[in-house]
């Protein structure tokens, strides 16, 4: 054989995994999502806080890309790194995609899933915020309240903003949200 | 080519370091071992005391290296005193005379066993038993014979042999290389009870070998952890293939007499020195003094408690209460992360033993104070580190945090090792500490893995089992918690052998951090502090 380089090569390796993984986590709502790995098993078995059990699998997520010899020789590492920045958007759409099904099993086994017919979707929001805990923080605003919305309905959300009758039911709504919360935090102690 | 380093290994052992792999041939000759002096020269030139197969007393005396007329002078008296002074041990009849040995790692010159032949005829006169020689060739045909057909065969097994036993023996033993590699030479299936015996026996071999270089750089503790790896593993091919104890308990036990003789030499190391500092001063002091110190006395106080059990009229040593007291009173303690918490669990256990429960008590607060404070959901930071990254982990991510094997993770929100800090404190009926952090515990997730098989619990990793992550229910109820610590614990799939021998589970919680969970707690806890309720 000809020479090889094979300790460079692994930390190129690890480098480029480093860059796919920052990538992934740069390319969609999912990376702002904290991490952390399961060392052992296969299962999850997550717990809530009001009673609910979910056993969790993990699925695969994978991507591929074919390159020339040709783009090696010419231009190294940079010729991978052009693949990855797409391999990292197909394997983050691949991860939103679980997340969602995700979502959608959980919200309709705890009865949380709201349809929207028609295009208002005001009195969606306002239900289903109302399905959901909300925290606040110090100053009294939600805290890591998140809406995750398709690109069309981002102006006709922000419109809301000027709907004074809107603005009110949301208040309204905040307002009780915080009540329920302070309830929950109250309980956050040791009694008997 | 393993024979070469058997040799090798053989070559470079002392007495002690040879004296248990001794007992492991004698054992497979048939001989039963009655009893295997501890901590320095043999009782009465005896280091070891066994009967052979038609149940006659032998003792042994073991030399290191060459014997010339030289040698043989310095040790006459040691020889005189094997062969003359009767054994005295409850299996044996004083009256009977027994057989003596005298092995040695090297040779024993021509003139030696003259002397020697000489001395048997006296004895053979006077109807004693003779002194048998066993020289170094003899001992090294033995051992490769006893171990022929077991040792690693396959090309990786044996690059992670040589790996292990060229390791740096400075440095802390690498558990999960090391327990693979274990795990490869003895959990292979055999198909007679016997075959797994001498699979178990020589895989102890096997593991002094490759703790070879921490052994000859006295690194205690990476010793240590090494041996009760290879406990565990027995402990799982016993309950795997649901052997009887004859065909494991003997090489077990002497894998806990050199685990034992090794804590106890730490001791006696540490009990010397005035302060932990070790190696290479750059680099040292600081946070790895404090990490430092909390292991070594994390061991110790597991020693001492472990000593109680051998020996119930065992008074604990206040010099181990003092040097805990020390550090926690100069702030020369640290807490690196989950893998941390046997530890100070271990501390917390002895202290209360030791009558110091205010000490105690301390202790069991700072590590529910610590992760209640850093792994509870709110906290901004990433939290401590789950108990399967090790302390060298955590402190080489402290220097290059960019090459952190958990850097991208996040860790608050949850834990794995807090519900036994809070089960300790709800024991000592501490209902004012669990008020002062209940808010910050409501934050954070318990998380236990549970392996489906329960010899699984042995291995360093299995993927048959589930990671189940649970809240605390609140408000909080402190007659719950009461309750909770008051039930007997849930041994559904738990290890037969880690209830029902009480030697093991302290050890195995120190090396295993990632399997020190609340059953494993409670189980240490019914040994030590049977008659302690809240």
């Amino acid at each position: 054989m000809l020479p090889d380089f094979i300790n460079f090569k692994k930390k190129v390796k690890a480098q480029l995994t480093k860059y796919l993984q920052s990538k992934m986590q740069n390319s969609s709502f999912i990376g702002q999502i904290s991490r952390k790995p399961q060392h052992e098993g296969k299962t999850l078995i997550s717990h809530t806080f009001d009673g609910h059990q979910d056993n969790i699998t993990y699925q695969e997520i994978s991507s591929g890309f074919t390159i020339t010899k040709h783009d090696i020789i010419l231009m190294g590492i940079d010729a991978f790194k052009e693949h990855i920045d797409k391999m990292a958007l197909t394997m983050s759409d691949q991860q939103a995609k679980i997340f969602f099904q995700k979502l959608e099993k959980v919200t309709e086994k705890t009865g949380k899933v709201i349809n929207a017919p028609g295009s208002c979707p005001q009195e969606a929001i306002l239900k289903a915020l109302d399905t959901i805990p909300v925290d606040f923080d110090e100053s009294g605003k939600p805290d890591g309240l998140t809406f995750i919305l398709p690109p069309n309905l981002k102006e006709k959300i922000l419109a809301l903003n000027q709907d004074i009758e809107f603005a009110k039911k949301w208040n309204a709504l905040l307002d009780r949200k915080r009540s329920e919360w302070r309830a929950r935090e109250s309980h956050r102690k040791l009694v008997d | 080519m393993l024979e070469r380093v058997i040799e090798n290994w053989l070559i470079n052992a002392s007495e002690r370091a040879y004296q248990v792999p001794y007992c492991q041939l004698l054992l497979n000759k048939g001989f039963s071992v009655l009893h295997i002096s501890s901590h320095g020269p043999g009782e009465h030139g005896k280091d070891i005391i066994a009967k052979n197969s038609a149940g006659a007393p032998c003792a042994f005396q073991l030399k290191r290296g060459d014997i010339d007329t030289a040698e043989w002078r310095k040790i006459y008296s040691e020889v005189m005193e094997l062969m003359d002074t009767a054994i005295t041990h409850a299996s044996v009849d004083p009256s009977i005379e027994h057989i003596p040995y005298l092995v040695t790692t090297g040779s024993i010159k021509d003139n030696v066993r003259t002397t020697i032949v000489a001395l048997n005829e006296k004895r053979k006169a006077r109807k004693q038993p003779e002194l048998i020689p066993i020289g170094g060739q003899e001992l090294l045909k033995e051992f490769i014979d006893f171990q022929s057909g077991f040792l690693p065969y396959e090309p990786k097994d044996i690059y992670d042999f040589l790996s292990l036993y060229i390791a740096d023996g400075q440095a802390n033993i690498d558990e999960q290389r090391f327990a693979t590699f274990i795990q490869q030479i003895i959990l292979i299936n055999d198909t007679r009870s016997t075959e797994s015996q001498r699979r178990i026996a020589t895989s102890h071999l096997i593991t002094k070998y490759a703790l070879n270089q921490h052994e000859q750089k006295q690194n205690y503790i990476s010793v240590v952890k090494g041996l009760v790896i290879a406990c565990a593993n027995i402990l799982a091919k016993a309950e795997k293939e649901k052997l009887t104890n004859q065909f494991w308990e003997s090489s077990y036990n002497l894998c806990l007499h050199e685990i034992h003789e090794n804590l106890w030499q730490l001791k006696s190391e540490v009990l010397k020195k005035t302060d932990f500092l070790e190696g290479d001063s750059m680099g040292d002091g600081g946070t790895v003094y404090a990490y430092r110190s909390t292991l070594v006395l994390g061991w110790l106080a597991s020693f001492e408690l472990l000593q109680t059990i051998l020996n119930p009229e065992y008074k604990l040593d206040n010099r181990i209460t003092e040097s805990i007291r020390n550090i926690w009173n100069t702030g020369f303690w640290g807490y690196w992360g989950e893998s941390a918490s046997p530890y100070y669990f271990a501390m917390g256990l002895f202290l209360e033993k030791a009558g110091e429960l205010p000490l105690a008590i301390d202790i069991y607060e700072t590590v529910l104070k610590e992760l209640s404070e850093n792994n509870n959901l709110k906290n901004k930071t990433n939290g401590f580190p789950d108990p399967y990254y090790t302390v060298d982990e955590i402190l080489e991510a402290e220097v290059d945090p960019e090459t952190s094997k958990f850097s991208n993770y996040r860790f608050a929100g949850t834990s794995y090792t807090l519900k036994i800090f809070i089960d300790c404190l709800v024991r000592l009926g501490r209902r004012d500490l669990l008020e002062k952090y209940a808010y910050n515990l409501s934050y954070i997730q318990l998380c236990e893995f549970k392996p489906k098989i329960d010899w699984h619990y042995y291995l360093w990793r299995t993927m048959d089992g589930e990671d189940i992550h649970q809240p605390l229910t609140f408000p909080l109820s402190w007659q719950k918690l009461c309750a909770q610590v008051a039930e007997k614990p849930d041994l559904k799939n738990f290890p037969k052998q880690l209830v029902n021998d009480k030697r093991f589970p302290l050890l195995f919680a120190l090396t295993y951090p990632h399997r020190f969970t609340t059953r494993l707690a409670q189980t240490i806890l019914n040994t030590y502090l049977i008659s302690v309720n809240q």
